[in-house]
């Protein structure tokens, strides 16, 4: 099994996100998980990913539980494991080429993962995967200078570079036009599969979903509504999962704000 | 607003206007105020540690309370030019003075020099070194540091410096790094504690520190003394009342070493007895300051 | 498909920079003499450490201690009184000076030929105000009009003056301007426009930096003794040049003191003055500590009167630069060594600064926290002219203590601005460089780091600002540079050249803003 979850529930800040859930992905299955926003898909893949630790059930990943591992060990663990964000994390002043090597940290030792910040490494390979999400010139473009839709495919680019065993996605392509869009989701299918990797991708658009994966995943309210094969997903399944859902609107954090007088 | 409120006179420099009516504004009133008559302001410049000047004044001044029958104070003051622009500016009447900051005054404003020590007309200096260096002659302390006291001091700065450079010792090239510690007792603290490695002060506070077993001779070391030279005394400002002046003269004249009390006096001011000096004494100063560059 | 080429287009200026770098700092070190490992030595350290073991048990010396009382009481009151005159200074100075009451930008008037000219003028004389340190215009007014607490307040006023006028009328130029644009419109005075839109819009800013300013102007006073113009400051000199450790032991702890109260009550006003009652309260405290302190200060102005006539004399002395080649040559050389003091300990205070930052941002084991915190207090809390003391102790006389000086100093003014930089700055990029197996170290400087970073450096230009003017007055305790020059050309009265110093000083400030301007453009 690449994940498991046996009953695991997550509470934060008191506020209760995941009821137990359980659920099993076998190795190199492609799954995709949708629902309506709030229904805590962000938070199942935080589960996923060791990002979050249940505080009920129990989580199994690629055979291990995260949380009995020594630091050394959990380190090992994460390295074979990659997250794609709505929102990459990708700090303003890097470079494309700094920020997709990044992707490997898990497997450099700290003193490599210095030397490369000083001077780029690997940048064959680091081209390679920006070139597979079509932004093979910005190699060495600063992130700040891209668009929204350019940052979440060089946060696809790092994955790919990755290459991990368990690929996770949060809305990996929420801000890419319908065709690009397509095109990206059936390249992370067909990255798993070359790899033979596990998928499980949490997607706003379910034509999306229906297109490309086997098996879906309803979320609701913390809760799976349903876990079927693509064939038995029917609309009226699909009515109910979304039923009574506000339009969301996109909210951008704001970043720290200049500063006006030097201190004394 | 205070600017836009002036018409600006055409003649002068409006700026100058601005700011001669804004500090005369401030201060009119701290300006104006006049010296009560009958107190006598006294200072010293600090060629020692501020405490040790006021234990060293305490008696002159009851004795001065005494014979001019006026209320003394003693006014201390961090540093020697200080002293000088003070009496300059009439903030004190009388000052203890060395060589050096009595020719700064008196090119700067009218002061006259009242006595001094027997003494101080054949002052010298005392180079002293760190212990531990292992020199022994003036011409070792090649590319070392060097202290010494305020740059304002005759004892501690000019007249050494003067002799120095008779001998070709530029202290600015010679040594590594040339400080002012200030005040001659801080120069031997400096030394002593290796903050440089060798330093010069006045032979007066020298030897008082030496018989006070101030001196930790293990550390500090005495390397030489300079030729004599014409050192402190004490001056008044020129607008002080000429009878006034006289009295303090004579006051200081007075003191003899057979009388117990007016010893304890003169203990404290390491003097014989005084004598009358006048400006004419300090012509030598004067060359040296000009030709070691300190003076213009 | 495009694509890049396999080679960093940056390549060129990567390794320039890398290799310039260290090339040019041990290039400021060995001009500067600044040997890290002297401070290892031996000897050095035993000297520092006896010295400063001193310090303990601080002196309960009677007499010392009615001093402390009283030169307290001085600083506290110069600091207030001299705050009171920058802002009387200052605030006409920024209404006449500031672009956002100008008609021909609220409301399009051609603005009148000579008012222009006014404008520049005023425009600069703030500049030369803030250009040269207060401790400079002290010495400058010791000098040339007597002793005691008067040039102290006036310094303050007329450098703070100068400071307030720039900052108010950045202040005011920073406000929406459609109410101002309005009342302009409709034919107001620049005082209305001011009193009637700009004023309630901007007060509470204007008020929370007079505050701020406060609060820098206690520590500025409590150093001005070093010139003889009264407060704390003569006491610290006088037990520094003395070497009496515990005197300096007892003035450090007040200073902490006094450092930690103003900082209290600075922060407790600024609060205030958002409501009604808290405004109320701090207008009144203003009134009474302003009072007090002019009450305070009072009786020793009266006895030492202010020679205006000398000051005038001064003046006409004082405006005949010296301009000799062999003096000029002189003078460069303190330029040279004042700037690359001030750049390397920047620079090495930008390193210490993040070191200390992380723990003190709890990036580091958890109980290194409250130290490291007590640390950055100290070594911002501690004048920078004492650690100059303590450096020319440790060093020897010279620029390099100047170095050691201004990077032990900066490291905690850094450390606690770096560290509230690392507070505000998200998490995420950092948790998802983790979550994909990164160490700690890497986490830090992929994800951590290089969103810090442009804040970073634009707070380390800012400081060496204000470093190049410490530079230039760290002189005065025998840390080498233009101060020490200009300490000297005053004593011997020689004032030709010091205004050339003075001037020298006013050119390298204003260039070194003006080129960390620059790069805070550019790197922004």
């Amino acid at each position: 099994m690449s994940l498991r979850l046996d009953a695991a529930s997550l509470s934060l800040n008191g506020h209760r996100i995941l009821q137990p859930l359980t659920l099993q992905l076998a190795q190199g299955e492609q799954v995709a998980l949708i629902g309506p926003s709030g229904a805590g898909k962000s938070s199942l893949l935080l589960l996923a990913g060791s990002g979050h630790r249940p505080d009920g059930g129990n989580v199994q990943l690629l055979g291990q539980d995260p949380w009995q591992l020594r630091a050394p060990a959990l380190r090992r663990l994460r390295s074979r494991i990659g997250s794609v964000y709505q929102h990459p994390p990708l700090p303003a002043l890097q470079r494309v080429v700094t920020a997709i090597g990044a992707g490997q940290l898990g497997q450099l030792s700290t003193l490599a993962a210095l030397r490369r910040l000083l001077w780029p490494q690997d940048v064959a390979a680091i081209r390679d995967a920006l070139q597979r999400v079509q932004l093979g010139d910005k190699l060495w473009q600063r992130c700040d200078r891209l668009s929204g839709g350019q940052r979440q495919r060089v946060g696809i680019a790092r994955v790919l570079y990755q290459q991990p065993e368990l690929l996770l996605a949060d809305e990996p392509v929420s801000a890419l036009d319908p065709r690009l869009a397509d095109d990206t989701v059936a390249l992370l299918c067909a990255d798993a599969r070359a790899r033979g990797a596990t998928l499980l991708v949490s997607l706003h658009s379910v034509e999306l979903a229906l297109a490309h994966f086997p098996r879906l995943i309803g979320l609701r309210d913390g809760q799976i509504a349903f876990d079927l094969p693509r064939a038995e997903v029917t609309p009226s399944l699909l009515t109910a999962l979304y039923a009574g859902e506000q339009p969301a609107t996109a909210d951008e954090p704001a970043l720290g704000s200049g500063i006006r007088i030097a201190p004394c | 607003m205070v600017a836009a409120c002036c018409p600006p006179n055409p003649k002068d420099n409006p700026l100058m206007n601005i700011a001669k009516l804004s500090v005369a504004g401030l201060l009119l009133a701290a300006a104006t105020l006049s010296h009560a008559e009958a107190l006598l302001k006294v200072s010293a410049i600090p060629d020692e540690a501020p405490t040790e000047l006021q234990r060293k004044f305490a008696p002159l001044g009851q004795y001065l309370e005494k014979e001019l029958g006026m209320k003394v104070q003693f006014v201390p003051v961090s540093d020697y030019a200080a002293v000088v622009t003070a009496l300059n500016a009439d903030q004190i009447d009388m000052a203890w003075l060395g060589g050096f900051t009595f020719v700064q005054a008196s090119q700067r404003g009218k002061v006259v020099p009242l006595v001094q020590r027997e003494e101080d007309s054949r002052f010298t200096s005392k180079y002293i070194v760190n212990a531990d260096s292992g020199i022994s002659k003036l011409q070792q302390l090649k590319g070392k540091s060097f202290a010494f006291g305020s740059a304002s001091s005759t004892s501690g700065h000019l007249m050494p410096r003067y002799f120095l450079q008779k001998q070709h010792i530029k202290p600015e090239t010679f040594f590594k790094s040339v400080g002012y510690s200030g005040a001659h007792d801080a120069t031997v603290a400096w030394v002593a504690s290796g903050k440089v490695d060798a330093g010069v002060l006045n032979a007066s506070v020298w030897d008082k520190l030496v018989e006070a077993g101030k001196v930790d001779q293990s550390k500090v070391k005495l390397l030489g003394t300079t030729p004599p030279y014409f050192d402190y005394n004490w001056t008044v400002r020129g607008s002080l009342d000429k009878k006034l002046q006289q009295k303090i003269q004579q006051a200081f004249l007075k003191l003899n070493a057979t009388n117990p009390e007016h010893k304890a006096i003169l203990d404290l001011q390491r003097a014989s007895k005084f004598i009358p000096t006048k400006a004419a004494n300090y012509k030598g100063i004067e060359t040296a300051a000009k030709e070691a560059g300190l003076l213009q | 498909m495009l694509s890049a080429s396999l080679h960093d287009p940056a390549r060129a200026s990567r390794l320039a920079g890398l290799i310039a770098t260290p090339l040019l700092l041990l290039a400021a070190m060995a001009y500067t003499g600044f040997n890290p490992l002297l401070l290892a030595d031996g000897d050095t350290a035993g000297t520092l450490w006896r010295f400063v073991a001193d310090f303990f048990p601080p002196s309960t010396d009677g007499a010392f201690l009615h001093d402390l009382l009283r030169e307290t009481a001085t600083t506290l009151a110069i600091a207030s009184s001299g705050l009171a005159l920058a802002v009387l200074l200052g605030l006409p100075l920024a209404l006449l000076t500031s672009r956002a009451l100008e008609r021909d930008t609220l409301c399009g008037e051609a603005p009148a030929r000579g008012w222009q000219w006014l404008q520049r003028l005023l425009r600069g004389v703030l500049i030369v105000l803030r250009g040269v340190p207060d401790l400079v215009w002290a010495l400058l007014l010791v000098r040339a009009a007597g002793l005691g607490s008067l040039p102290a307040v006036l310094a303050l006023g007329l450098a703070y003056g100068g400071m307030l006028g720039k900052v108010y009328a950045e202040i005011l130029e920073s406000q929406p301007p459609q109410a101002a644009a309005a009342l302009a419109a409709s034919g107001a005075s620049r005082l209305a426009i001011f009193g009637y839109a700009l004023l309630p819009q901007a007060a509470t800013e204007l008020i929370s930096y007079s505050v701020y300013r406060w609060e820098c102007a206690i520590r500025a006073s409590a150093v001005m003794g070093f010139v003889g113009a009264g407060g704390l400051g003569l006491l610290l000199d006088t037990s520094l040049r003395m070497l009496n450790g515990g005197e300096v032991g007892s003035l450090l702890l007040l200073f902490a003191a006094l450092v930690a109260l103003t900082e209290g009550v600075s922060r407790v006003s600024r609060a205030a003055i958002h409501s009604r009652a808290g405004g109320a309260g701090l207008a009144a405290g203003t009134l009474l500590l302003l009072t007090l302190s002019l009450l305070w200060l009072w009786p020793q102005w009266r006895e030492a009167p202010f020679d205006v006539a000398g000051l005038w004399r001064f003046a006409q002395e004082f405006l005949r630069p010296t301009l000799h080649a062999d003096f000029l040559v002189q003078v460069g050389n303190g330029v040279l060594e004042t700037l690359l003091v001030s750049a390397l300990g920047s620079a090495l205070a930008f390193i210490g600064g993040a070191l200390l930052a992380l723990p003190a941002s709890n990036r580091g084991p958890r109980w290194l926290r409250a130290p490291v915190q007590l640390l950055l207090n100290l070594l911002r809390g501690t004048p920078d002219l004492l650690w100059g003391a303590l450096a020319v102790l440790a060093l020897g006389l010279g620029p390099a203590a100047g170095v050691l000086a201004l990077a032990v100093h900066t490291s905690g003014v850094l450390g606690r601005l770096f560290a509230q930089t690392l507070e505000n700055t998200p998490p995420d990029a950092e948790a998802a460089l983790r979550h994909s197996g990164a160490g700690r170290l890497a986490c830090l400087c992929y994800g951590l780091l290089p969103q810090a970073l442009p804040q970073w450096v634009a707070y380390t230009l800012y400081r060496w600002e204000n470093n190049i003017r410490i530079a230039a007055i760290l002189g005065l305790v025998g840390a080498g540079g233009l101060g020490q020059q200009l300490y000297l050309a005053l004593s011997l009265f020689q004032l030709s050249n010091a205004a050339t110093l003075i001037l020298a000083m006013l050119l390298l400030s204003w260039g070194v803003e003006s080129f960390s301007r620059w790069l805070r453009q550019r790197l922004g």
